[in-house]
Formats: C-alpha cells, sequence, structure tokens
C-alpha cells in the first residue's frame, strides 16, 4: 500500500481564458453549450485538463497589478543571464548565438557517468624540496574521479591544461587531428584555383582529388559534412546570383536564382517552362559532386567493421542510451564517447502575460542565490493545509478511508497578509467522478486573522491566552466526543483558522443498478463502464472554491504616508483549490 | 522560428502548433519546412528518395527537384523490430514462449521484460544482416529456393570474415535487469540480426500474404520506384537517403541496397509479376512461338524483333542531342541510372543549414496575421483542395515569401 499525504492544489485562472477546444468526437453543439456554462459548474479535478491548471501554492506566483494568481503556464520567461553551472560563468548571449550552448571553457562531463571531469597531468607529480612550487607539465588529459574514466581511454591528450575545449575540438577520438572549417575552407579555395575552368570537376577528377586528401572510405563527421556543405551552398549561391549576395533577384525572386532552394519548402509550384527557360538563363544550382561539398556516398561494406566489432566486443564496448543521449553524434560505441562540455544553465526572470510586470526576477550575478523581485503566491493566498480530526496513532497515519464511515478533516487556513481576510469556502455536495464521496464543509464562512508581528500579538493578548483558547475548544471537542459543531470555526490562532470538513466517502464498489443516479446510469451505458477502479480513482479529491475578501491600501506601494489619505478598498480572490484528502481502502 | 514537420500533418495539428507557438513562446515569424525536402538538401541534393524508418512507420517520400512527388508507407518500422527483439529475449528466457499463441506470447513476454531494457538491447546490439544475395545470382530464372538462403547466407557471412572462419557461432553475452531474476542472456551473434530479417524485411512471408502497409522495406522501396516516371526514378534511384533512428542500424543501409538490386535485376521495372509472368519470359517456347507467329504473317521480321523494342538503341534525336550537350556545358553530369545511398544529415540539420544560409521559406507565417485569420487566413491557390499539391498553385508561390510584402501568406502544403 503506497503512503499517501494529503496535499492542496490551487487551479490557476488562466485556464478558464483558453478558447474552449473542441472535444473530437462529440459533437459541437453541446460541447459549446457546457465551455459555456463552465463557469456554473463546479471545477472537476477528473478532467483531463484539469492536470494542466492544477499547482502547489509553492509553484505559483502572483500579479500585484491584475490581482491574479499566476501559474507557470501564465508567465512569460525572459532569460537573464546563461551561465556555465560548472564553473559559474557567465556568457554572454552574443557568444552563446555564436558558439552555442556549452561551456566553451574546459568543463566537461565523464562521458560515462556524467561526473564532472578534471584535468590532470600525465607525468608523476614532482618530488622533492619545492614540489608544490613546480608545475607539471607534459600532456595532460582529463579524468573522471567518479568512474576513473580518463580520456586516454579514447586517445585523446592535451598540450595545456587550459582551454579544454578548442583543444578537444581539434582532435578526433583516437587522436588524429581534425580537419577544422578554415583548413577546409583554405583547400577549397586552393581547389578551386587548381580547375581554373570553373569549379565544376568532372568526375575522374574528383575522384583523384578524393584520393589525394581524404582516402575513398573517409566517412565525414556530421560537423565537416555540414560545413562543407554549408560553403557548398554559399558558393552555389553566391555563384547563381553574384549581384545580390544576400540570394535574393529583385523581383524575379524564387524562381531565376538557385534561391531556387527557397523552393525547398514546399515548393509544388508546377514547374512550368517559363520557370525552366528562365532557369536555364541562370543556371541552376548543382547538386553536391562530392566529399568536400558536402555529398557522403554510402559504400557498400562500409557497416560490416561496424557489425564486425560489435560481434567481437559484444555487449560492454557499446554504449547505453542514456549515454548516447548525451552525445551530439551518433556512438554507437563507448570508444566513439566524447567528454561532454557542460550545457549551460540560464537564470530568467518572470512577467506576468497580461500586464507585462515583472513577477520574478532573480540577481543577475551568477553566485547569489536571491531574487530582486519574487512575487509568489504563497504570500497572498492563504495556505490550507489538511489532517484528520481524530488524533491518529503513527501506525494508523497512512490508514485509508473506509468507505461509508463518515471521516472529519480539519482544514487550516493560514493568512500571510498583513490584513484580516474573510474567506467563504464552497464545495460541491459530492465529489465529481464515478465515486461520488460527500462533502460537508460545516463552517464555510470565517475571518482569518492578520498576519501581524507574532511579538506584537504575545505582548497584546499574551501567549496563555491562545493556549487558553486552544485548550477550551480542545475541551469541548473531548466532551461532544470530537463533535465538530456546524457553523463554528473548530479553532483559530493568530493568523489562522481550522474548520471541519465531512467525507463520507463512497464504496468503490459499483452501486447496484437501483441505486444509480440517472447521470450515472447514462455514463455506464455511454462508457461501457467496467467495474475496476482504474488509477488513482480511489483518491478522494474534494473541489473547493474559496473565495478571499480582504481591505487592503489602494496606493499600497506608494508607503506608509497615502495609508489614511486614499482611505481602503475591497479586494476580492476567488479561485478553485483541490484537497486529495486520502485514499479509500 | 523554423518548424520541420513531415509533409503530411494534419491542418488542425498544424494550426495547433501554430498556436502555442505564437501565444506561448512569443514567435515574431513561423517558416514551415518540410522534412524529406530538408533531408534531401542536408545530403547535397536536390532529388531523392527519403526513406525515413521512424518509430510507428517508414515512410518513403520520393523527392524530385526539392518537390516531394509521392510517399509510401509501411509500419515496418523500429517499433516493429522492438517487439521482435522482445520476443526473441523472451523465449531464450522462458522457453514454453514458444509454444504459445502469438497474442498470449506477446502479452507474456511484455510480462518479461521492460520496454526501455529491451530498446537497449535494440540500440546496443541489434544489427542487419546482409542478405542472402551478397553478389546477386547470375540466374534467377527459377527463382530461388527457400533451402538454400539459409546457406548462401552463412557462407556470405564468411566470405565477409564476420565468423572469423570459425564454424562455431560466437556468442554475446546481453545482461538484462528487468527480468526477475536477473540474469546474463548469452545469445548467439547472428541470432540478433533475425528480429530484423523479421520486423524490416519479413522474411519468410510471400509478398502476396503482405497487406499494403506492412511492405517490407525494400519492397516499399522499389514500389516507390516503380511508381515514378522513368527519368525521376533514375535520378532518384542513384540517391536513396535513408534517415530515421531506424537507418542507424548497422548493415541496414548496405542490406536495403542489396535486397534492391536484387529484386530490379529479377523483375527489373515490371509492375506485373507472378508466376505467370515468370513463366511466360522464360518460356523459350512461347517466346519462339510468337516469332515464329510473326514469321508467319505477311510482313517478314528482321532478326532485329527478339530485342524487345525497349531495349533497341533510340533514333538519334537532333534537339535532345542539343539540349544535352547545351546542359553539359553548365551542369556536371548527372549520377543516374544506378542503385546508391546517400548519407543525409538529417531534416534537422537540413533546417539548420538553410537558416545559415538565410533562406527564406514558401510558408512564413506572421504574428499578428495567425492570431487574426488562423488558419482561414492562408491564401490558397484555387480552390479548397484536400491534395497538397493543388493547393500551391503558382498563385500562392508568388504571394509568398517574396521581399517585404506578406499582406497575404500561405501553409503551403501543410494547407
Amino acid at each position: 500500500m503506497s503512503t499517501f499525504t494529503p496535499y492542496t492544489y490551487f487551479q490557476c485562472p488562466c485556464t478558464d481564458s483558453s478558447p474552449p477546444v473542441r472535444n473530437i468526437g462529440s459533437d459541437s453543439p453541446t460541447s459549446i453549450h457546457s465551455s459555456s456554462s463552465e463557469d456554473e459548474k463546479a471545477f472537476d479535478p477528473r478532467a483531463p485538463r484539469a492536470n494542466y491548471s492544477l499547482y502547489p501554492l509553492e509553484h505559483l506566483l502572483y500579479c500585484e497589478d491584475c490581482h491574479q494568481i499566476r501559474c507557470p503556464r501564465c508567465v512569460l520567461d525572459e532569460i537573464v543571464t546563461y551561465y556555465c553551472p560548472n564553473c559559474l560563468f557567465e556568457v554572454p548571449s552574443s557568444t552563446v548565438k555564436s558558439e552555442g550552448t556549452r561551456c566553451t571553457r574546459s568543463c566537461f562531463q565523464c562521458p560515462i557517468c556524467i561526473a564532472p571531469l578534471s584535468v590532470s597531468s600525465l607525468e608523476a607529480p614532482p618530488e622533492g624540496l619545492g614540489a608544490e612550487h613546480a608545475s607539471q607539465g607534459g600532456p595532460y588529459v582529463l579524468n573522471c574521479p567518479h568512474c576513473s574514466w580518463s580520456s586516454k581511454e579514447i586517445g585523446i591528450q592535451f598540450d595545456k591544461p587550459n582551454g579544454i575545449f578548442t583543444q578537444l575540438s581539434k582532435i578526433k577520438n583516437g587522436g588524429d587531428p581534425v580537419i577544422t572549417a578554415r583548413e577546409r575552407r583554405k583547400d577549397r579555395e586552393e581547389r578551386s584555383r587548381d580547375s581554373a575552368p570553373g569549379p565544376v570537376t568532372d568526375e575522374d577528377g574528383v575522384q583523384d582529388e578524393t584520393v589525394v586528401k581524404l582516402d575513398p572510405n573517409e566517412v565525414l563527421d556530421a560537423e565537416s559534412q555540414f560545413s562543407n556543405l554549408k560553403a557548398f551552398y554559399q558558393a552555389q549561391l553566391a555563384e547563381a546570383s553574384p549581384a545580390n549576395a544576400l540570394g535574393f533577384s529583385g523581383g524575379d525572386y524564387g524562381y531565376g536564382s538557385p534561391g531556387a532552394l527557397s523552393r525547398i519548402m514546399g515548393l509544388y509550384t508546377g514547374g512550368t517552362y517559363a520557370d525552366k527557360k528562365s532557369k536555364a538563363k541562370k543556371g541552376t544550382m548543382r547538386e553536391a559532386q562530392n566529399a568536400f561539398e558536402g555529398l557522403k556516398i554510402v559504400a557498400p561494406n562500409s557497416e560490416d567493421a561496424l557489425i564486425a566489432k560489435l560481434q567481437n566486443e559484444g555487449w560492454d564496448a557499446t554504449s547505453s542510451s542514456l549515454q548516447r543521449d548525451e552525445q551530439s553524434t551518433h556512438t554507437p560505441f563507448i570508444s566513439d564517447l566524447r567528454p561532454i562540455a557542460y550545457l549551460l544553465r540560464t537564470k530568467r526572470s518572470k512577467r506576468c502575460k497580461t500586464c507585462r510586470h515583472i513577477l520574478s526576477k532573480p540577481e543577475a550575478k551568477i553566485q547569489t542565490t536571491r531574487f530582486r523581485i519574487r512575487l509568489v503566491a504563497l504570500n497572498y493566498i492563504p495556505s490550507i493545509s489538511i489532517k484528520p480530526l481524530q488524533p491518529l496513532l503513527s501506525t494508523q497515519l497512512q490508514a485509508p478511508l473506509v468507505p461509508m464511515k463518515p471521516t472529519q478533516f480539519l482544514l487550516t487556513f493560514k493568512n500571510p497578509l498583513f490584513e484580516s481576510v474573510k474567506v467563504n469556502i464552497a464545495t460541491p455536495a459530492q465529489t465529481p467522478g464515478r465515486f461520488a464521496s460527500k462533502i460537508t464543509i460545516l463552517c464555510p464562512q470565517f475571518e482569518v486573522g492578520a498576519n501581524t508581528d507574532a511579538w506584537e500579538e504575545a505582548l497584546r493578548d499574551g501567549s496563555k491566552g491562545v493556549e487558553r483558547e486552544k485548550r477550551r475548544t480542545k475541551a469541548e471537542a473531548s466532551e461532544g466526543q470530537l463533535q465538530a459543531e456546524a457553523g463554528k470555526v473548530w479553532e483559530r490562532g493568530r493568523n489562522w483558522v481550522s474548520v471541519v470538513v465531512e467525507v463520507i466517502p463512497a464504496s468503490l464498489k459499483p452501486s447496484p443498478d437501483f441505486l444509480k443516479t440517472e447521470a450515472q446510469r447514462k455514463l455506464a451505458e455511454e462508457g461501457g463502464e467496467d467495474d475496476r477502479v482504474r488509477e488513482d480513482e480511489d483518491v478522494v479529491e474534494i473541489p473547493v472554491f474559496v473565495r478571499v475578501e480582504w481591505e487592503a491600501d489602494t496606493g499600497g506601494e506608494d508607503g506608509g504616508l497615502g495609508k489614511e489619505k486614499e482611505g481602503r478598498e475591497k479586494r476580492e480572490l476567488a479561485y478553485w483549490c483541490v484537497l486529495g484528502v486520502g485514499r479509500i481502502g | 522560428m523554423t518548424l520541420i514537420l513531415p509533409s503530411a500533418l494534419p491542418l488542425p495539428l498544424l494550426s495547433t502548433i501554430l498556436d502555442t507557438l505564437f501565444t506561448n513562446f512569443q514567435a515574431p515569424t513561423i517558416s514551415l519546412l518540410s522534412s524529406p525536402a530538408l533531408s534531401t538538401a542536408a545530403a547535397g541534393l536536390r532529388s531523392g528518395l527519403v526513406v525515413d524508418v521512424g518509430w510507428r512507420e517508414t515512410v518513403v517520400t520520393s523527392v524530385y527537384e526539392y518537390r516531394e512527388v509521392q510517399t509510401l508507407r509501411s509500419t515496418r518500422a523500429t517499433k516493429l523490430l522492438g517487439e521482435e527483439i522482445l520476443m526473441m529475449l523472451s523465449r531464450l528466457i522462458n522457453p514454453e514462449l514458444s509454444q504459445m499463441k502469438n497474442p498470449d506470447a506477446r502479452a507474456a513476454a511484455r510480462e518479461l521484460l521492460s520496454f526501455e531494457e529491451c530498446e537497449e538491447v535494440v540500440t546496443r546490439m541489434a544489427w542487419c544482416g546482409p542478405g542472402q544475395n551478397k553478389s546477386p545470382p547470375e540466374e534467377h530464372t527459377d527463382g530461388l529456393a527457400s533451402v538454400k538462403e539459409e546457406d548462401e547466407f552463412r557462407s556470405s557471412m564468411r566470405s565477409l570474415k564476420i565468423w572469423g572462419g570459425t564454424e562455431t557461432e560466437p556468442q554475446v553475452s546481453i545482461p538484462l535487469k528487468s527480468c526477475s531474476p536477473p540474469r546474463t542472456l548469452e545469445v548467439a551473434f547472428s541470432n540478433l540480426s533475425d528480429p530484423c530479417e523479421d520486423a524490416l524485411f519479413a522474411k519468410g512471408v510471400p509478398e502476396s500474404e503482405l497487406d499494403d502497409e506492412e511492405m517490407p522495406l525494400h519492397l516499399l522501396i522499389y514500389r516507390s520506384l516503380l511508381k515514378l516516371p522513368t527519368d525521376v526514378r533514375s535520378i532518384c534511384m542513384a540517391r536513396i537517403i535513408l534517415v530515421g533512428g531506424g537507418s542507424k542500424l548497422p548493415g541496414l543501409k548496405s542490406r536495403v541496397l542489396n535486397e534492391l538490386s536484387t529484386l530490379v535485376q529479377q523483375r527489373g521495372w515490371n509492375n506485373v509479376q507472378g508466376k505467370a509472368v515468370e513463366a511466360y519470359r522464360n518460356n523459350p517456347k512461347l517466346n519462339k512461338a510468337r516469332s515464329r507467329n510473326f514469321d508467319d504473317g505477311p510482313i517478314p521480321v528482321t532478326a532485329g524483333q527478339e530485342v524487345p523494342a525497349y531495349l533497341q538503341p533510340h533514333d538519334e534525336d537532333p534537339i535532345e542531342e542539343a539540349l544535352r550537350r547545351e546542359s553539359r556545358k553548365r551542369n556536371p553530369p548527372m549520377e543516374e541510372g544506378s542503385l546508391r545511398a546517400i548519407d543525409s544529415l538529417g531534416a534537422w540539420s537540413g533546417g539548420s543549414l538553410l537558416s545559415h544560409l538565410k533562406v527564406p521559406a514558401v510558408s512564413v507565417i506572421d504574428k499578428d496575421q495567425w492570431l487574426q485569420h488562423g488558419s482561414l487566413g492562408a491564401s490558397r491557390g484555387g480552390e479548397i483542395s484536400v491534395s497538397s499539391r493543388q493547393s500551391m498553385g503558382p498563385g500562392a508561390f508568388k504571394t509568398a515569401g517574396g521581399g517585404g510584402d506578406r499582406s497575404s501568406w500561405t501553409l503551403g502544403l501543410w494547407a
């Protein structure tokens, strides 16, 4: 039996304003009707969409200008800073755009176990006098302190202990140097000079050239193929429309220019004869012809070596899917894995989607975790906690609810505001869903005191007063065999109030047919209802509509001066909550 | 923002995606690009046959000059492969399963192993054999005896030196944690390629038994090529682009090529096949009888008649020759007519490539216009039609992406 902790989720009202979505399958007239009467209808925590609007109070923000709860769905994120989580260096957003979202210093994760890697020298540490002052030289490797993986295993060593990212990008696994984009470009330029008549070479010539630099079976890795292709396309675009480097050629845009590539998208333009003619004039973009242009032909037996390796080295040599996911290219074997540069993290500020006011803004400095602005709903909305009324033994704590046996729960509303609030709560008489439990709130209307300074409170009443009150209620309770009185608050504190909710859990066995209500019967007929209890259907979830009213200063932000002058303003906030009280046993 | 979409994405889904992106991510404009066309571009090509071996389905799209010409689908993809691997593994764990009926056995197998573990085996250890015809047989007249297949397969394996000359099959051990108790399976390495044979190549199932949507890969590609016009086919067959997660299966690419070349050798590019055709084609009597018939006719037929018309050399066509010369001047000769596979970087890299090059898409959707009109605001060439091809008339192209004027826009082939 899984343990159950009572929970309270708050519904963000933003979902109400979202356009009604027509249910597929149901006829549209009824669904439109039902969506229009959504306001009157009780909130159903089991509705499929409810999952997307319910949040614990801690996840919610509060917009002071709209006086509304704001959930992660109705705020806009803005990135304040990018930083590396390992070295805590801030990365300017321009660098992020050009270099990518990885740390470009020396921060790497182990490709096997994702622990942070450290740089260490391969040389033996110097001994003797002044050893601590002597710097270690020689080749460096990346070491994993957790699984003791080392970059030596993939044949990678570094000359310098810093700037590992740039060094690594120049070395392939095994130690061969990577032909960088710049080298490729230089090589390309040389070739185009060699083949003076034009960049177009005949098939044989191409073959020869391929042999010169790359062996015929050499397979371009993804990065070099990408850079080759990009260079090729750029050359083609420039060649085609030398007048306009951008690839636009005036009014003839799209047809004439081999920005004909632009046709890629979609392009069911119906290639007319005129089209071909104009193309013929300017010359079409041709295809990539060889590896230098990014063409990668699959050799018929290219994968045999792979299979042979798979067979000889077996399971242990292959990388797990978790390890592969971290890599940017396809790495079937452990020997293909490369150290993972740390992904950058961001600090984000959040704005209200409707009024664009900032709801949360972190300190731009990376080392601090403080916030400049943080309007969390916790500071504006009474929190609700649930506990069973009957004191339970610790062994009973997770006891399930007994069907048909009235069980009472204490709802404690705690007010975070500095004004006292009036709270109205309402629930439907029965929980929605197949197993309708009966719910009664014994005291639906009450006032919760202000969250004044605790010391002030203590000085005014004396702590004894509170205790006395508590004791009195306790005594009352024991006299009445823990009978809560309707219409009365159960317990009251400085800024909190407890009220009692009585739940009569439904029986999980299907009710006999004659007891079923009309609606249930209809539902059963429609859905072909089976008697099995579906996942989490045995949890009693009570939808509660909470209305909070309080009087607040109108110019609250202006400071204390205007308080008296501007007068008080009545504020009201209403929202649905869902209380998960327990599992029916 | 650029969206890369499969070309058959339904409009309601597309408009939901666009709604979400515009309202929640505040993208000023969104360009739509089709993934097969991008896969072609990311291979450096203008045309090609894009074979996307995905999870639920394999989609074969022929792209000619960046236009999607046709699409064929099959359910033989990675999901099926995973199920076959699961069956193979669970039969090894619990031999009783092989006696059970298929649906029962599958249900039981699912209890035995977790999905994740099975996927792990698929991605790590599954491979694809080179097929029974490493070197295509010279004569294919009497069909291939199924008994021979296994032998040939093995001999070809041996010729590859995959088994290192030893007669005993090598075993690989696969540690499994999700079954109880956890154990390490010893599997013959060749067994690990069997699920692929069953799932992707429908080994042992005659073609006539197969539904249209469960064609094995090689047949699907062959059919797709067969449906294309000859000139498009000759270009596409030399540009077979395998993309998608399934294409990473070791050996799959060469296997597909092998199977295809065998098919082409056996059948040629002839849509009609079967025993009767085979018998007809291979029956020397029939051929003779026919030619004799012709001989009997009033017009004497020359010996050259034995060569079918489509094999006879063409008459010289001066205009075509001139055209060809013209085009050769400008462009290098295109590789065509042979089977060839090309590696692509994939659709997403293609999209990245195009955005680097600042190539505007046909369908660029402006946020304000979308929020104002929704999908109804898109201009369509001609009438509203289900077929995407008709919806992209020349009018749509004219308005799309042109310069700064975006008063009207289009959803391109998704409209």
